[in-house]
């Protein structure tokens, strides 16, 4: 039997294949040595059997496989309508200019503000009201059905959904102060 | 009161900044607020519309002037935890602000209206649910609402539930004469055992063989007793009457809100997700009813006892009545202090118990995938923590429950105390009867008993309130697919065409641009193109589900406006890809589409879709129940039966939107059959994957990105080698592939 690695492979972009840059948008677009692929998934042409070549691929779009896991490691990267071209393993794959051009990118596209302090902790109607210090200053936002928006993921993060779609970061909810914990406890 | 979440304050520097780069004399188009710079750093920005221009300012002395008049196109971007307005300009990209979340459906809509401005189609209107924060508190809406629950009037709340109270109003004055003689009963009790004990039980004077004194006696016990039988036939009776006036209330609101859900356009009921909607038609309105049946009657009936109670007491001894009163305040704020507290214990329980069974539900759902993978002894471990977290928070629940509760009554029961201590030593000193005790004592305990019960009246009511909002919103919104006022019911032919039609779901992106159609009657067009490429939101726009965002839809060369939804919808028969069958028979099933159609024209549209074989032969024939819990039947087999529902309205205008995709080749034969006999002089219009399905179609449209790539005939496309020929290759090679 064939392995199954053998059957599928993800092309990974090292700077040996792939040399990205800036546009004048300041996004980062992707020049790639990589097959040229079919326009419209209509044309009979075999994606598979062609060659790689050197081929500008203008802006891409970088998203994280495993956002909260390995923010930096395994980057897929997408054309604008989301069909991916390739992974990056990981940002220290590349040289400085671009790990911060992709980092910048990255900082862009997730927005989540890091918990640090929670001032107020209020309930009413099943919203609950929040006062946080962040690392962007103080924030209040109002979060529904706060059992389900807060997700626990890996270890003692925790990540909070608010009602308009904010998210907010909390490192380790054990290493908060007491009197923040004992605010969110109950949530948890 | 606490400050809850606000919008973001006003960007006055922002604006400031704004208007001074601007023409001065014009008044912006439109504006909108952003909170983020280009690096996801906090700013307070502002930005506004003049004429084509956008002027925008970080608040920061960064003003930026963008024309959106030459650009090629302005698109909204959602990234994650924040949004951002793109545009293009000579082949390259640029980002005109971004934003968190707090303005994400502002921005959607800014971003249509801009793309309308670039276009040379002027700013329109704001969405109104773009809102999502009040604009006199600040406060955020509710999803699926935009009435601020803090702001709302509630005098006038109370006034929109009066006319559902009118029917009722000799039943609800009745029962409030009744809590009257509730509550005077109820004070005149502790006077005759104030009478009873000092004149007989506790009269050393008393001569029992006297004449008169026995019947005296007897006369008074037998008073207390008919006080106690009066209390309880008034409550029975003043209940019943309260839970029939307040059940038909209940029955009159859900029935108006029901009858506004369905009144309100398929956008209208799609932007709140079904559960919410039912939420409103039973747990609100039950709320509601709650508040009628129980709370409201015990407010009137606890208010007039405690009223009347007081004023006796001050009339017996104004210095015992400030005495058991001085406590009552306090303890009204400590029990709702208290039960703000236990509330979130017991809330927190609940939720760990619903935790519990949603583990169970996902593992016995899923136990075939639990049984494969081997996963039995992982499953058991974390329904084990599970349960264990549950035993711990009840067990630490119980705890403070009972530590604090009995402490919290003992202090209620100080005034008690220090009644029976005044009161006592009267007694002892002989300035008055032991009657005279019992008697206040009796008025205490009627004022402390509802203390507790007191203390969550205001969150009751609140809670009221909050659903009261909640249901009339519906019962109040106007449905966005209105009927014109002068619209009309008349025989369609079946013309349709589109001009210029443009149509979105959502704010910032249109799923269909700039849709020219012509589709005659009686000929049978074909859609083709990939998923979500705005086929199945074509034929939504003919049914009328939703209006175009822009453009013209013409039904007979009219207006698909003029035409009331009822008549139109009334000469289009659909088949959708899903179908859903209603609980009930088959034969319901079907002539749901034509109530009062006679057995014969059943049978005959069940022929028509190739139906009428199969259905002979299930056991129970056309009485076969289906639906929930009925007689499974096949996809193909249901997909016959939507056919015969469709069919049987002899429909002008015929939809078939994948209604053939779940048929095997040969039945899916049989009904094209029958379809194309039906089609003659009618309107047809299908969707379909398979493009064999279309083979008799006399007009194709290729639809590609949400605008018309090509149309024409089966023979011109293929002759023309666009993406139709493509397409009609590919498939042939994968039919090849199977044989």
């Amino acid at each position: 039997m064939e392995d199954i690695g053998k059957i599928v492979d993800i092309t990974y972009f090292t700077p040996e294949n792939a040399q990205f840059s800036r546009t004048e948008g300041g996004f980062p677009s992707l020049r790639a040595f990589i097959p040229k692929r079919s326009e419209d998934d209509l044309s009979e042409a075999d994606t598979l059997a062609r060659e790689p070549e050197w081929q500008d691929l203008g802006r891409v779009f970088l998203h994280r496989a495993f956002p909260y896991d390995m923010p930096e490691k395994y980057i897929s990267v997408l054309d604008k309508d989301g069909k991916e071209y390739g992974m990056i393993r990981s940002i220290d794959d590349f040289g400085e200019d671009v790990r911060e051009l992709l980092r910048a990118e990255l900082s862009r596209k997730y927005y989540a503000p890091v918990i640090t302090k929670i001032n107020s902790l209020t309930q009413k109607f099943g919203y609950t009201y929040w006062e946080a210090d962040t690392d962007v200053g103080k924030v209040s936002f109002a979060m529904h059905d706060t059992f389900r928006n807060i997700a626990k993921v890996g270890g003692n993060r925790l990540i909070l959904t608010d009602v308009d779609g904010n998210r907010f970061e909390i490192k380790d909810y054990l290493a908060l102060d007491r009197k923040s914990f004992r605010r969110i406890e109950l949530y948890l | 009161m606490k400050q809850t979440t606000l919008a973001p304050a006003v960007p006055a520097r922002a604006m400031e900044e704004v208007a001074s780069a601007a023409p001065s004399e014009c008044t912006p188009a439109l504006s909108f607020r952003f909170n983020l710079s280009f690096d996801n750093r906090r700013v307070d920005g502002y930005g506004a519309l003049y004429d084509t221009v956008v002027y925008l300012s970080d608040g920061c002395g960064n003003v930026s002037v963008t024309d959106i008049a030459d650009i090629e196109e302005i698109r909204y971007i959602q990234y994650v935890g924040c949004a951002a307005l793109e545009y293009d300009r000579g082949g390259e990209t640029f980002e005109l602000c971004r934003s968190d979340m707090i303005n994400a459906a502002d921005l959607q809509s800014v971003t249509k209206r801009l793309r309308s401005v670039s276009e040379g189609r002027g700013p329109g209107t704001p969405d109104p649910f773009s809102r999502t924060h009040c604009e006199k508190c600040g406060r955020r809406f509710m999803p699926g609402s935009n009435v601020c629950t803090y702001c709302v009037d509630r005098r006038r709340l109370v006034r929109r539930l009066l006319p559902f109270a009118k029917p009722y109003a000799g039943k609800l004055a009745l029962s409030v004469l009744l809590c009257f003689a509730i509550s005077a009963v109820g004070v005149i009790t502790p006077y005759f055992s104030k009478q009873l004990i000092n004149d007989y039980i506790a009269n050393p004077d008393i001569d029992p063989s006297a004449p008169g004194v026995l019947p005296g006696f007897l006369a008074l016990v037998l008073a207390i007793a008919a006080a106690g039988l009066l209390t309880a036939g008034i409550s029975a009776v003043k209940s019943a009457l309260v839970v029939k006036a307040s059940s038909g209330i209940l029955v009159d609101l859900r029935d108006a809100i029901y009858r506004s859900i369905q009144k309100l356009s398929l956008a209208g009921v799609s932007r709140r997700t079904a559960g919410e909607l039912i939420n409103r038609v039973t747990e609100d309105t039950q709320t509601l009813r709650e508040f009628l049946a129980g709370d409201l009657p015990d407010i009137i009936q606890q208010g007039l006892v405690l009223g009347s109670v007081t004023v006796v007491m001050f009339f017996i001894d104004w210095r015992i009545a400030l005495i058991v009163l001085a406590p009552v305040p306090v303890m009204l704020l400590v029990f709702s202090r208290l039960m703000k507290y236990t509330n979130r214990l017991y809330n927190s329980q609940w939720h760990a118990s619903s935790e519990c069974g949603t583990i169970l539900h996902d593992i016995f759902s899923g136990i075939r995938v639990v049984k494969v993978f081997g996963n039995e002894e992982y499953e058991e471990k974390r329904f084990e923590r599970a349960a264990r977290k549950l035993a711990n928070i009840s067990v630490r629940n119980e705890r403070i429950w009972n530590l604090t509760m009995p402490v919290a009554y003992f202090a209620l029961a100080l005034g008690e105390y220090a009644a029976i201590y005044i009161l006592g030593g009267k007694v002892l000193g002989g300035s008055i009867g032991l009657g005279d005790m019992s008697q206040v004592l009796s008025y205490v305990a009627m004022i402390y008993g509802p203390v507790r019960w007191m203390a969550s009246v205001p969150r009751r009511i609140t809670r009221t309130v909050t659903s009261m909002t909640k249901v009339f919103e519906i019962i109040d919104e106007e449905p966005d697919v209105a009927d014109a006022a002068d619209c009309i019911s008349a025989p369609i032919k079946g013309d349709i065409s589109f001009r210029h039609a443009y149509f979105g779901y959502n704010n910032y992106e249109n799923v269909l641009k700039d849709i020219n159609i012509d589709i005659k009657t009686g000929e049978m067009a074909g859609i083709v193109g990939r998923s979500g490429v705005g086929k199945s939101t074509l034929i939504n726009l003919i049914m009328r589900l939703y209006d175009l965002t822009g453009g013209e839809l013409l039904i007979d060369g009219k207006d698909i406006r003029s035409y009331s939804q009822h008549s139109l919808r009334g000469q289009i028969g659909v088949v959708l890809q899903e179908t859903y069958l209603f609980r009930g028979t088959v034969y319901d099933n079907i002539a749901y589409a034509r109530p009062g159609c006679t057995p014969e024209q059943v049978l005959r549209a069940s022929r028509l879709a190739n139906a009428h074989q199969f259905i002979v032969k299930l056991p129970d024939g056309y009485n076969t129940y289906v639906g929930e819990r009925g007689q499974t039947l096949s996809g193909g087999e249901k997909q016959r039966i939507a056919i015969a529902r469709a069919v049987l309205r002899d429909p002008r205008i015929l939809i078939l939107d994948e209604a053939t995709a779940s048929l095997d080749t040969e039945t899916e034969r049989l009904v094209q059959d029958a379809v194309n006999s039906l089609t003659r002089g009618r309107t047809t219009i299908a969707i379909a994957h398979r493009l064999s399905t279309l083979r008799n179609a006399t007009k194709l449209i290729v639809l590609e990105k949400g605008t018309v790539e090509e149309t024409g005939t089966h023979e011109q496309l293929i002759q023309s080698g666009g993406r139709y020929c493509k397409l009609v290759m590919a498939q042939r090679k994968m039919s090849k592939m199977l044989k």
